[in-house]
């Protein structure tokens, strides 16, 4: 039985030896895993830890903002829990859930840093009961753990349109993201319904 | 019987982000409330919905971003200062019975190194089996003032302030502290593997190494 057609033409597509064939669509789009960056940084590889920086900044510096800290304790939380990440490099075992083990160093590190606050307030200071800022820890460190697993334009345009304060508009993001507008929001429902099921994977996993 | 099919997952956010008009949203809001699975749907996106509220991502400042991606670079890249000069060990209390050298507890130990114009004084501190405390200090070298004494008696020495102190093991920079005004730092949670601690000199490549053993 003969080639099919689509393999044959494939095949006659021969590049000359000076032409270096274009990168596939799958692999200019798709982002390294948290695994594989996180394999590089092991081997030093400084732009595998820009790359994670990138990815985790926002969250983590959110994270110690929502403890209600200055900002400058939240930059001060933020850099220790990414030197903690270069500290635990070799250590690191469940590689798919980086985002929540980040997010609990830094909700930890802020406790501290709350603790150390309140011990230096006055006795005749009238202290509020804190109220727990996360109540919905769960819920946030799963949906984050799931938004990295998906990954991709998805994951980018989930957070562009549901945790950007600035909350960009339609016509924003098809202009960040070089898409029609029309396009948007079908393609948010699908990566929605896709996230949704990556957590009921993992919980149904779990 | 209804011909219409069931609304799709993008159908229930559209109608719960209010992106449908009366009539779609009527349809949509009928099925929901007759479908167990779709309200399961339409709460599992109400309560993503609100995750993203409740907590949205922030930018850090530029100076803190540059510093993130510096952090690596620095503590990971193989420490490799271009020409150095060795400082000796010179009074380890852990070995030596000093007159009068008493620790603030009796896990903490001293230890002094001498370098040719700076002398490097250390208080160390089990914090945990895998992990130290240091208190530290640069000073300049003073022959009349090398006695060291329970609290390091350092106030005849001038201390060296803004010098940059590094812990490295094996060659890879583990911390980083700088001397306040008084020529002291504090690193907290110092692994015990710390092999050497290197000081800095103003204007100059040339830095002092140490060899040290925490544990």
């Amino acid at each position: 039985m003969g080639r099919s057609g689509l393999q044959s033409g494939r095949e006659d597509r021969t590049l000359p030896d000076n032409v270096t064939p274009l990168p596939t669509r799958a692999a200019v789009v798709a982002p390294p895993t948290d695994a594989e960056l996180l394999s590089r940084c092991r081997a030093h590889d400084a732009a595998a830890w820009d790359l994670l920086v990138e990815r985790y900044e926002r969250l983590i510096y959110a994270v110690a903002l929502r403890n209600g800290v200055s900002a400058e304790d939240a930059a001060d939380i933020t850099q220790s829990t990414f030197v903690a990440l270069i500290d635990s490099l070799d250590r690191i075992r469940d590689e798919e859930r980086l985002a929540s083990w980040l997010m609990t160093v830094a909700r930890r590190q802020a406790w501290r840093v709350r603790d150390r606050s309140r011990q230096t307030l006055t006795l005749d200071t009238d202290i509020e009961t804190p109220t727990d800022p996360f109540a919905d820890w769960e819920t946030l460190t799963v949906l984050h753990d799931a938004l990295t697993q998906l990954g991709g334009t998805c994951r980018e345009l989930l957070l562009a349109l549901y945790f950007d304060p600035d909350e960009p508009s339609y016509a924003e993001i098809a202009s960040r993201f070089g898409r029609a507008i029309g396009g948007i929001g079908p393609l948010r429902g699908r990566c929605l319904e896709r996230l949704r099921g990556l957590i009921e994977e993992d919980g149904a996993a779990s | 019987m209804s011909t219409q099919q069931d609304p799709t997952f993008t159908a229930l956010l559209d109608w719960v982000e209010g992106r449908l008009d009366e009539d779609a949203g009527r349809d949509v809001e009928q099925f929901v409330e007759g479908s167990a699975d779709a309200r399961a749907s339409v709460e599992w996106i109400r309560e993503y919905l609100h995750a993203g509220r409740s907590m949205p991502l922030r930018t850090p400042p530029d100076d803190l971003r540059a510093t993130l991606r510096g952090l690596f670079r620095e503590r990971l890249a193989p420490w490799a200062p271009a020409s150095y000069v060795d400082g000796h060990l010179d009074l380890d209390t852990r070995t030596q019975a000093v007159a009068g050298a008493r620790a603030a507890d009796d896990q903490s130990f001293h230890l002094r190194f001498d370098a040719d114009d700076l002398e490097l004084l250390l208080t160390v501190t089990p914090a945990s089996p895998e992990e130290v405390d240091v208190r530290g200090s640069v000073r300049a070298s003073n022959d009349d003032a090398t006695s060291v004494d329970g609290s390091m008696n350092k106030d005849t020495a001038p201390g060296i302030p803004g010098r940059n102190v590094v812990f490295t093991s094996a060659r890879r920079v583990r911390r980083h502290a700088v001397c306040d005004g008084n020529g002291d730092f504090r690193v907290s949670g110092l692994e015990v593997g710390v092999d050497e601690i290197w000081v800095d000199r103003p204007d100059s490549d040339v830095q002092t190494r140490v060899e040290v053993d925490l544990r």
